[in-house]
């Protein structure tokens, strides 16, 4: 760059600061941050709403489940409780009966349970940032 | 920047507040129009932020936002103005007199001409002229905004140099014939 560039340089520079700048508009700022965390509202929203489809239906099935054999569950916890205790002997009827199904709920509740947390932590975390009033 | 990648509640508010007038303005230079460079200026301001977690804290903040902003305006320009000049339409060079430093120097009373003129040329220029000369980029920081070499870059400020002295010597002659 030869000195008549480098003048030409200067020269533009001092124009351009020279030139009226305008302030950003009013609230720009309060918009911004609005913006931000309604975003991030958004972004968390499918956490909330994958943890209620997988919930509910889990739980339905387990309180339907309780209904029909919460005997058979109260009896088999009973007899557990009372083998550990030393009052009954372990035998057969000592167990409770636990199907396939009802384990594949319990865990889906579980999951829906870390979703629910994780989404919870992750809006805390953006609200401490973003200073959502 | 550290205080906000720590959590620090109003971190990103206050980057909002400190430079919010100078995206907003370099916004308005490439848009040339209010309601869009708000526009453009919030959403860099949102892209940044989704950004933070990849932004390097050793590189100085106003450049990445700078650039942000002007891929934000540049952006919207191609999409609203499809029919604007084609950077290679414009001047190569200027007439050798007008390329001097003297010709440059603008009374206080012809400044809002200058900002007419700039309209005139491909938002690419304007951009190219607004981070060298109002924000003081340096060739390799603006290199990095538009995503050109640096090679195009001189090209592209000399070229808008000399269309803009182009432009506002046709408006001044405009004006007294």
């Amino acid at each position: 760059m030869n000195d008549r560039d480098t003048n030409v340089e200067r020269a533009f520079t001092e124009l351009f600061q020279r030139m009226p700048t305008e302030h950003a508009p009013l609230g720009f700022r309060d918009t911004v941050m609005a913006r931000i965390a309604a975003e991030s509202a958004r972004r968390w929203r499918w956490e909330w709403l994958a943890a209620f489809a997988v919930a509910i239906p889990s739980l339905i099935f387990l309180m339907s489940t309780l209904i029909e054999h919460g005997d058979e569950l109260s009896d088999g916890l009973g007899s557990i409780a009372n083998a550990l205790l030393g009052l009954e002997a372990w035998d057969a009827s000592t167990s409770v009966y636990v199907d396939g199904i009802v384990l594949l709920a319990v865990a889906l509740v579980g999951i829906a349970g870390l979703l629910v947390t994780h989404a919870l932590l992750a809006e805390e975390q953006t609200r401490s940032r973003v200073h959502v009033a | 920047m550290q205080a906000c990648l720590a959590g620090n509640g109003d971190a990103f508010a206050e980057i909002v507040e400190r430079y919010g007038t100078r995206v907003y303005n370099l916004a308005l230079r490439i848009t040339n129009d209010r309601d869009a460079a708000n526009d453009c200026a919030q959403e860099a301001f949102i892209r940044a932020y989704r950004a933070l977690a990849q932004y390097d804290q050793n590189l100085p903040l106003q450049p990445w936002l700078l650039r942000i902003v002007t891929n934000t305006s540049l952006n919207h320009v191609q999409r609203w103005h499809a029919h604007e000049h084609p950077v290679e339409e414009m001047p190569d060079r200027a007439e050798p007199a007008e390329l001097q430093p003297e010709a440059v120097a603008i009374r206080r009373e012809e400044l809002g001409e200058v900002l007419a003129a700039m309209n005139a040329l491909p938002a690419r220029y304007r951009a190219a002229l607004t981070l060298r000369h109002l924000h003081e980029l340096s060739y390799e920081e603006i290199a990095h905004a538009l995503e050109l070499p640096i090679g195009t870059v001189k090209t592209h400020l000399h070229r808008a140099r000399a269309a803009l002295l182009t432009e506002l010597h046709r408006r001044r002659k405009e004006r007294t014939s």
